[in-house]
C-alpha cells in the first residue's frame, strides 16, 4: 500500500521582494496594463516601494501576460510568480465583467 | 497621440477645463474638470499625476481632496513636491510619506509642474458637493493656457511574438528532446 501525505494549506505571510523588481497592474481602455519597475537603491538602501519603470505589458487575458512576463525574465521568485497569476486572473475577470479592479483588493460584482 | 501619456486609474473630462482633481483614496465623479482620479502612493502615484497634468497646459489648478492615505501620506507629499521640489537624490523635500522619491521624471518636468499649476489643498475633504463648488469657483478664474504641452514620458509599442520564445511554457513546449511530454491534455 502506498502512503500519501495530505497537508492542510496555510498562508505564508512573510513577503520577500523579488530582485527582478515589481509590477503595477490596472485596467485601462479595455485592456490589462502591467507596468514593471526595477528596484532602486536610495541613499545606500533598497527602497522596495518605488522603482524605475522599464517596460509596460498590455493584454486582455492573464495567460498571455503571464507568458510574456516569463519570456522576458521579469520574475525570479516562485511566490512572486504565483501572486502575479492570482492578480492577473482577477484583472481578467474584472475586465470581462466590466467591473473595477484594484491591485491587491477583492473584486466586487453589483 | 493621447492627451494624457501615462495610462492609469483616472477619468478624462473636459480637456480645456483648468482644473484637475486628485481624490486620494476615494472615487468621485465631477463636472467641469479636465481629469480626476485616485492617487495612493507618494512616489509612482505622484509621478503619474505630474506627467499627465503637465501634458495638458490648460490645467492650472490641481485640487487634492479625499481622505489622506495612511502611511503613504501621498496627498501631503504631492503638496510638498509643489511647495519644495526634490533634492539631489530625487526625494521630495519635507514630504511626510514613507518613500517619497521621484524616479521616472526629470527635474525639468518637476519644474514645469510647479510653474504650471497651483495646488489647492482640500486634503481630508470628502463632501463631493464642496469639491464640485471649488472646481466651479476655480474654473471661473481660469488664467488661460500655460503654453505647449510638456511630454515627460513616452511609450513606444513593440510587437512581441511568442513563436520566438525559447522557454518551455505550459502546453506550448518548444523543448522536449525525448518526446516525453504531451502537448495535449492536462496542463
Amino acid at each position: 500500500m502506498k502512503d500519501v501525505e495530505v497537508v492542510m494549506a496555510r498562508e505564508n505571510k512573510k513577503m520577500v521582494f523579488d530582485p527582478k523588481g515589481f509590477f503595477v497592474i490596472f485596467l485601462n481602455d479595455g485592456e490589462i496594463v502591467v507596468e514593471h519597475y526595477e528596484n532602486v537603491k536610495k541613499e545606500g538602501k533598497l527602497e522596495v516601494e518605488t522603482g524605475d519603470l522599464d517596460v509596460v505589458i498590455k493584454g486582455v487575458d492573464a495567460k498571455s501576460i503571464c507568458d510574456t512576463i516569463v519570456e522576458m525574465g521579469l520574475v525570479s521568485r516562485l511566490d512572486h510568480a504565483t501572486y502575479l497569476g492570482r492578480e492577473l486572473e482577477k484583472a481578467e475577470i474584472a475586465l470581462r465583467n466590466n467591473t473595477e479592479y484594484t491591485q491587491c483588493e477583492d473584486i466586487y460584482f453589483s | 497621440m493621447k492627451m494624457y501619456p501615462w495610462p492609469g486609474d483616472f477619468v478624462e473630462g473636459e480637456p480645456e477645463a483648468p482644473v484637475a482633481v486628485v481624490t486620494l483614496g476615494q472615487r468621485y465623479s465631477f463636472e467641469n474638470a479636465a481629469i480626476w482620479g485616485p492617487m495612493k502612493t507618494e512616489n509612482l502615484g505622484i509621478e503619474k499625476v505630474v506627467a499627465n497634468v503637465i501634458s495638458n497646459p490648460n490645467i492650472r489648478y490641481l485640487i487634492v481632496c479625499g481622505r489622506e492615505i495612511r502611511g503613504h501620506r501621498s496627498g501631503r507629499s504631492l503638496a510638498c513636491l509643489w511647495e519644495n521640489g526634490i533634492d539631489e537624490n530625487g526625494r521630495i523635500i519635507k514630504a511626510p510619506g514613507a518613500v517619497p522619491y521621484i524616479e521616472n521624471l526629470d527635474s525639468q518636468a518637476i519644474h514645469r509642474f510647479r510653474e504650471q499649476v497651483e495646488i489647492v489643498d482640500m486634503i481630508d475633504e470628502t463632501e463631493v458637493d464642496r469639491i464640485q463648488e471649488k472646481i466651479d469657483e476655480l474654473r471661473a478664474k481660469d488664467p488661460g493656457c500655460f503654453g505647449e504641452p510638456y511630454i515627460a514620458i513616452r511609450f513606444t509599442e513593440r510587437k512581441t511574438s511568442m513563436e520566438q520564445c525559447t522557454l518551455a511554457l505550459h502546453a506550448s513546449l518548444d523543448v522536449d528532446p525525448w518526446g516525453e511530454v504531451s502537448t495535449s491534455g492536462v496542463r
